[in-house]
């Protein structure tokens, strides 16, 4: 996702891209870790009108896991499951509550300011979904493969920092200076230290009758 | 005047005549009854999006006093094929309370002593409400259930009516805490008396529970349970004869499902549980799951019994 995917804004036509790499600590690729790129000494441009984002849900999950979107998006939070779900959110970035609904809400959540909103469904304790609300246009998540390509940046320094539900550290702290020169391609990676995945369990306990 | 007249239900046969069902059946039905209640506004609710439920458990459970005998000669042990069906539908009142409603179906088939093979066929409904927002809040909820129990050896066929309340709450990632008090009420279909001085009713029982779990997720595959519980009341334990343990006993019966000359008596106890239990999970549905009891029945007279539990499930839940 860059500045020139916004509509209104044209590519220029001397551009470059940083192809990120992220690795865990035992050398495996991470998924869904949040890459970005702030420019160094100068102003991020704000698109005036954000594109619409989404985040689903679907099977009693919340799809994507991280959602990277731009700051002032609106999200909608469509439910395609056959059962009402009640989306929240504690985090400081923005707190909000969707109460019981089926089906999509008709006015989105607006994120508008940056930082990390963690949700979650009061009824299922098990969904959990991060959306990450970044500063900048020049952002994007890794995929299986642990990697992710920032493309169509003018040339320039930049701030490229990882981020991930499960890191240990700062997300300041993997920040790395780059310069991107005109048409040339910037290749960085990290190896980020990675807790151990502990989301509550779906699947049943004996003895244990979740949210019913 | 018969007994089964006061209190009991006239019903028509085929016939169009009229037939009076006993006091005992009555209650059964009326409370049945009741639980249908739960039913009807599940029903009712549907459309506001019911979630169905669909539970099978299949395991086996090993006892090593399933008899709950004392003296060393009447400590049996049997291991059983269990299996357990519950279906119906759970529906959202408002943002924070759920109601479900299942009928159940549990089944067991004993290796060594058939006497205990048994079927039940009940409802269930419960209602949870939880106090705030996220998956740490608190939660209270109280259910009911009823179910006709049915034994291959009929001293024990009856009716078991079951209310409860429990709360609990998430601390941290890891540890799920709950506590919970039950009243349990079992009414038995036949009363024979051996003896003139005791009632034969040891299978119409009574008892209160209080029970306290933690669950520790060590992972996120895998879940580890410990728990403790307090019961006071009946316990139906066996016997040959042995007039020390009837002169305990408010009820003695002839139960032949551990053999010839042998006694199910009925005795007043406290009974302490500790358990502990091991769960992994098999994809998002499904689980594996271990569990081991030690219980210590200490009753009237002296009359004590210990008995070590064993199960492996495997539970699917849609």
């Amino acid at each position: 996702m860059t500045l020139c995917m916004w509509p209104g804004f044209s590519c220029p036509a001397e551009a470059g891209d940083v192809n990120a790499a992220v690795r865990d600590q035992r050398d495996q690729p991470v998924e869904d870790a949040v890459v970005l790129a702030v420019p160094e000494g100068k102003a991020v441009t704000i698109p005036a009108k954000p594109g619409r984002e989404a985040v689903d849900q679907i099977n009693l999950e919340f799809v994507p896991y991280v959602k990277p979107i731009l700051v002032g998006s609106p999200v909608y939070f469509p439910n395609k499951d056959n059962i009402r779900h009640h989306v929240y959110s504690f985090s400081a970035a923005k707190r909000f509550e969707l109460p019981l609904y089926v089906g999509t809400p008709a006015e989105p959540v607006v994120f508008d300011r940056s930082g990390v909103v963690t949700i979650g469904c009061n009824i299922h304790d098990w969904m959990i979904g991060h959306i990450y609300v970044a500063e900048t246009p020049n952002s994007g998540k890794t995929g299986a493969d642990g990697r992710v390509r920032l493309d169509n940046l003018p040339p320039g320094r930049y701030a490229v920092r990882v981020w991930h539900p499960r890191m240990e550290g700062s997300e300041e702290s993997t920040s790395r200076s780059v310069s991107i020169d005109k048409s040339g391609a910037v290749d960085i990676a990290w190896q980020l230290r990675l807790r151990q995945e502990l989301r509550l369990r779906r699947a049943p306990v004996p003895g244990q009758r979740g949210y019913r | 005047m018969p007994r089964a007249v006061w209190g009991g239900i006239a019903l028509r046969d085929a016939a169009g005549g009229m037939v009076m069902v006993g006091e005992d059946e009555a209650s059964g039905m009326r409370a049945l009854a009741a639980l249908l209640v739960p039913v009807c506004l599940l029903g009712h609710t549907h459309r506001a999006g019911a979630a169905w439920i669909a539970d099978v458990e299949v395991g086996l459970v090993h006892e090593d006093n399933v008899s709950l005998g004392e003296m060393e000669r009447d400590i049996k042990s049997d291991t059983a094929l269990s299996t357990s069906f519950s279906a119906g539908a759970s529906t959202l009142l408002g943002e924070r309370n759920t109601l479900s409603v299942t009928g159940d179906f549990i089944g067991n088939v004993y290796d060594r002593f058939s006497g205990l093979d048994n079927l039940s066929l009940g409802v269930t409904a419960a209602f949870r409400r939880k106090l705030g927002l996220g998956a740490a809040a608190p939660w209270v909820r109280v259910s009911g259930a009823g179910a006709r129990q049915e034994y291959r050896n009929d001293v024990r066929d009856g009716w078991r009516y079951r209310l409860g309340t429990g709360v609990g709450k998430r601390f941290g990632e890891r540890w799920d805490l709950r506590a919970e008090y039950a009243f349990e009420r079992r009414m038995a279909d036949h009363e024979r008396a051996v003896t003139p001085r005791l009632p034969g009713d040891v299978f119409d029982q009574e008892s209160h529970t209080l029970s306290f779990r933690g669950d520790f997720l060590y992972s996120e595959a895998i879940s580890l349970s410990v728990g403790y519980a307090l019961r006071r009341g009946d316990v139906a334990s066996t016997t040959q004869r042995n007039p020390a343990i009837f002169a305990a006993s408010s009820a003695v019966t002839a139960d032949s499902t551990f053999g010839s000359d042998t006694f199910a008596y009925k005795i007043d106890a406290t009974t302490h549980v500790l358990s502990f239990g091991l769960s992994l999970a098999l994809g998002q549905r499904s689980s594996f799951n271990l569990g081991y009891e030690h219980q210590i029945g200490q009753g009237n007279g002296g009359v004590d019994y210990r008995n070590n539990v064993f199960r492996a499930s495997f539970l699917y839940s849609y």
